[in-house]
C-alpha cells in the first residue's frame, strides 16, 4: 500500500480537504487473516490543520480465513457509539477499486496489542485483574448487541441449531481444504456430534474470535478497543467463552484465561455482568470445538502457503502448531 | 560430499541472519524474518529424522490396526464386520524409503483411523464397543506422543 494511493484515495473521500497529505506508511505485522496497516494523514480544513492517524485493513491475497468479505466493517458501523469499545469506520473500498484490494479505513485507538506482554510483564502485573474484568464485561456486552442491526451476519436457521450449524461449517473447512487425513479431528468432530450443548435462549452476537491479542490495552484505561471481528456471526454466547479459554490463548505458558485469571473467575465474571448461567458441559464442548476451529484455521493457511496463494511465512510456521492442539484435543475428549 | 544438506540450510540460516538481517529496514519486515528463521531450524530438525519416523510411525500404525481388528473381532455389529472387512485389505507398504512414498503409506494408515472414527472414538462410553475401549485408550496415547514429536512451541501448546 502507498503514500500516492492512500492520499488519492482519501481526496476522493474528502473533496473538501485541501493540501491533503499521507505520510508514514506501515504494513504491522501480525492479522494473518487481513493485513493491517497504519498512516498518518494531515490536511487542512477552512483554514485549520488537521492531523489523524488512520489503519487500514486489506483483504490478502491468501489468508487464514478463505472468507474475506468485510463483515468486519459491517460490525464496527453497526456498534458504533454503544458501550462497547470499537474505532470509527471512516470508508471502505468494497471492491478494491483504489486500493488494489476490498479495503476499509478506520480511526486509530490508542493502546497496544501484545498479548504476551500483557500476560508475562511485571510492568502490567496490577492492570491484569481490571483486563479480565472488563474483558468478561465487554464481552456480556458484545452478547446484547440487537443481531438484527447487521444484516451481512451469518446465523444459523434457530438456537437449537446453532452448536451444529459451527460443527457442520467447519467440518466442510476441514474437507475443503486439508492435505492430508486428519484422524484426531475426525475424532474430536464424532465427540462433538454426540455432545450437542442445550439450546441458547437466543442467537447473539458471538465475536469469534474473544481472546487477549485481539483487543487493545494501555495502562490508564485498560482495554481501549476490541478487534478482528472477521469470525463473528450469530450464535450461542458459549462458544465466545469457549474460544478465549483454550490453551493457546494463555500466553503466559500457565492455566490462566488469556494469561489474565482463573477460568472460573473469568466464567463467573462473565456471569456477573452477562446475567447467564453458564453450562460448564456446554463450556466444554466449545472448547473442543474452538481447538477444532483454531487447528482448521491453521490446516486452511498450511494450503495456502503450499499451494503458493501467499508468500506469508507467518503462514508457513502456524501449521507446527497443529501438533501441539492435537494433544490438548486429544487430553479433552479423552 | 559435504557439505550435506541440512548443513546447506543452516548455512542458509546463518547467512540470512548475517547479511539480510541489517539490511531490512520496517519492523514488518523484520517480523517476517523471524518465522523464516524458525523454518530454517525446523527444515534441519526434520530432515535427518524424516524418513525413519515414518518407518516408525507406519510399522506402529499396522500394529495398532492389527490389534483393533483383532478387538473388532469381538463385536457384534454390522459396521464392525464391515471394518474387518476394510482393514483385511490394508493399504500396501512403501516400495522404497523416499519421503513421497512413506508419506502416501503414512496418510493412507492415518485415512483408516478416519474411517473407523465412529467405532473408536465411541468406545470408552458404549457398552457394546467394549472390547474396543483399550484401543482406543492406545490409539489416543499414539496420535498424542506422535503430535508431542513433531510440535513446536510457538503458543501455550
Amino acid at each position: 500500500m502507498r503514500e500516492d494511493q492512500l492520499a488519492a484515495y482519501l481526496r476522493e473521500q474528502m473533496p473538501h480537504a485541501a493540501e491533503l497529505r499521507v505520510s508514514n506508511v506501515a504494513r504491522i505485522f501480525g492479522g494473518a487473516s487481513r493485513e493491517t496497516w497504519s498512516f498518518e494523514a494531515a490536511w487542512s480544513e477552512n483554514g485549520a490543520a488537521i492531523q489523524r492517524s488512520f489503519i487500514a485493513r486489506r483483504d490478502p491475497p491468501a489468508s487464514l480465513l478463505s472468507d474475506n468479505d468485510l463483515l468486519e466493517y459491517d460490525i464496527y458501523a453497526a456498534i458504533e457509539g454503544s458501550d462497547i469499545p470499537v474505532p470509527v469506520v471512516h470508508w471502505i473500498d468494497r471492491q478494491g477499486a483504489a486500493l488494489e484490494r476490498p479495503t476499509f479505513i478506520m480511526g486509530r485507538l490508542p493502546g497496544a496489542t501484545d498479548a504476551s506482554a500483557l500476560a508475562t510483564s511485571p510492568a502490567f502485573a496490577g492492570l491484569r485483574p481490571t483486563i479480565a474484568r472488563q474483558k468478561a464485561q465487554i464481552l456480556a456486552r458484545i452478547h446484547d448487541v440487537d443481531i438484527e442491526k447487521i444484516p451481512s451476519l451469518e446465523r444459523p436457521p434457530s438456537p437449537g441449531q446453532s452448536a451444529l450449524y459451527e460443527v457442520e461449517k467447519w467440518e466442510r473447512t476441514m474437507r475443503q481444504d486439508t492435505l492430508e487425513p486428519q484422524p484426531v479431528l475426525e475424532f474430536a468432530f464424532n465427540w462433538m456430534k454426540r455432545r450437542l450443548p442445550p439450546p441458547p435462549e437466543k442467537l447473539v452476537l458471538v465475536h469469534g474470535d474473544y481472546r487477549t491479542g485481539n483487543f487493545l490495552y494501555d495502562q490508564e484505561s485498560g482495554i481501549t478497543g476490541i478487534l478482528d471481528w472477521e469470525m463473528a456471526h450469530a450464535g450461542d454466547p458459549v462458544e465466545d467463552l469457549g474460544w478465549a479459554v483454550i490453551k493457546s490463548w494463555r500466553w503466559a505458558r500457565n492455566d490462566l484465561v488469556g494469561g489474565l485469571c482463573p477460568r472460573e473467575d473469568f466464567v463467573h465474571m462473565y456471569e456477573e455482568a452477562s446475567g447467564r448461567i453458564v453450562d460448564r458441559d456446554a463450556l466444554k464442548f466449545w472448547e473442543v470445538f474452538s481447538n477444532v476451529k483454531f487447528a482448521i484455521i491453521f490446516i486452511t493457511g498450511t494450503k495456502s502457503i503450499v499451494e503458493g496463494k501467499t508468500p506469508d511465512l507467518l503462514l508457513a510456521l502456524t501449521a507446527f502448531v497443529n501438533p501441539g492442539v492435537e494433544v490438548e484435543l486429544l487430553e479433552l475428549i479423552k | 560430499m559435504r557439505p550435506y544438506p541440512e548443513e546447506i540450510v543452516l548455512a542458509l540460516q546463518r547467512g540470512f541472519a548475517a547479511h539480510f538481517l541489517p539490511e531490512l529496514k520496517s519492523s514488518y519486515a523484520q517480523a517476517q524474518f523471524m518465522p523464516a528463521q524458525m523454518l530454517f531450524g525446523i527444515a534441519v530438525r526434520d530432515f535427518d529424522t524424516a524418513a525413519q519416523d515414518l518407518v516408525d510411525a507406519n510399522r506402529d500404525l499396522r500394529a495398532l490396526l492389527a490389534d483393533l481388528d483383532a478387538a473388532l473381532a469381538h463385536v457384534d455389529r454390522d459396521d464392525a464386520r464391515r471394518a474387518r472387512q476394510s482393514l483385511a485389505g490394508l493399504p500396501a507398504s512403501a516400495a522404497d524409503v523416499r519421503l513421497a512414498s512413506l508419506r502416501a503409506e503414512f496418510d493412507a494408515l492415518r485415512q483408516v483411523f478416519c474411517d473407523l472414527t465412529t467405532l473408536v472414538e465411541p468406545a470408552a462410553g458404549d457398552p457394546a464397543l467394549a472390547p474396543v475401549a483399550p484401543l482406543r485408550a492406545r490409539i489416543y496415547a499414539w496420535f498424542s506422543a506422535d503430535a508431542r514429536k513433531r510440535s513446536i512451541p510457538l503458543l501455550n501448546n
